[in-house]
């Protein structure tokens, strides 16, 4: 079942607890539960950080390369030196400088519950994917552009996978030439922590199958259903 | 009365920044027919080269995924959401 809360958690949490729906059941799960945020940038900090904040057991957070000037507009920076003080819950957190590739994320997923694809590569979301796939495993998809953001949340066998939505990446978009700003992605980040803590807990609705499209320049946003493609190399034997 | 079609950021590149197109309704080929003949650069981010819709070019019909493909009634009005994939993180 799932792991007692103490009562330093009860009381951390207490404020989520008594939210509607939630209660010390799904804080228990969330501690029970691991995610993988693939890439720490501007979209999945915050989603690494709002699901550390909420309890979760396990994070695996992975990310290759150095920072450079150009990310410090929306990458947070987190701060080491707190992990392991006293207040802090009790987190596992598992790190690699490693990007995701199709030699590590066998290994990576199987670590984890759920997995949220934060990295601007749509071949390495891709890769991901199949592997979740594979593994039965949730993912978490979000993506922004300038202004506007996508997420969904993709159940292998029972939604459309990211290979069904993009068989392979679009020719036209560039991983490193899209505008951003923090706090778009911030938002972002923070929805796709708020998807997987829904899908990890078993709370509320996730956005299994649907497209939630907002546009931040407008402040508009709507859903969108896709099908599933019988044709998918990915899931189309489900 | 007509169809107005938002253009997402991603593809207003292919459309000389322009973020709305106003098009006559009927079936989806002649709705999007109509976008790209205001824009012809959309078309290969759209169609492919035999003229289907690419599979990662998804147009939805009040939210839903057309139940006839291009041949599905575009009605005066309609909500028409052009939804190109985006990974900026
Ligand atoms: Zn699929």
């Amino acid at each position: 079942m799932w792991p007692e809360l103490t009562e330093h958690e009860l009381e951390r949490y207490k404020r989520q607890i008594q939210m509607a729906g939630f209660g010390e059941e799904s804080q228990r799960r969330l501690k029970g539960a691991s995610a993988l945020v693939t890439r720490l940038g501007g979209l999945g900090g915050p989603a690494a950080l709002y699901l550390a904040m909420a309890g979760i057991g396990k994070l695996f957070i992975a990310h290759g390369g150095t920072c450079t000037p150009s990310n410090l507009n929306r990458m947070l920076l987190m701060r080491d030196d707190a992990v392991g003080r006293p207040r802090i819950p009790t987190l596992e957190i598992v790190t690699s400088t490693d990007y995701a590739t199709e030699e590590n994320v066998g290994e990576w997923v199987s670590q984890v519950d759920l997995v949220c694809t934060t990295t601007p590569d749509f071949g390495e979301r891709l890769v991901l994917n199949r592997e979740c796939v594979r593994q039965r495993k949730p993912l978490v998809h979000s993506g922004m552009n300038e202004w506007e953001c996508q997420l969904t949340v993709i159940v292998p066998g029972q939604t459309p996978c990211l290979e069904c939505l993009v068989p392979e990446p679009p020719e036209w978009w560039d991983p490193y030439g899209f505008g951003v700003i923090g706090p778009v992605c911030g938002m972002l980040g923070c929805l796709t922590a708020l998807e997987a803590i829904k899908v990890l807990t078993g709370c509320a609705e996730p956005l299994a199958g649907t497209i939630l499209s907002i546009d931040l320049e407008e402040m508009s946003m709507s859903k969108c259903r896709p099908n599933r493609r019988s044709d998918c190399g990915a899931c189309g034997h489900l | 009365m007509a169809v107005e079609i938002r253009i997402p950021a991603a593809l207003r590149r292919f459309t000389g920044g322009a973020r709305r197109v106003e098009v006559a309704a009927g079936t989806l080929a002649e709705v999007l027919a109509g976008v790209f003949g205001q824009h012809p650069d959309l078309r290969g981010r759209m169609l492919t080269a035999e003229g289907g819709l690419r599979a990662d070019a998804r147009v939805f019909i009040a939210g839903d995924e057309p139940e006839q493909g291009l041949a599905t009634a575009v009605g005066d009005g309609a909500e028409v959401t052009i939804l190109p994939p985006i990974a900026g993180a």
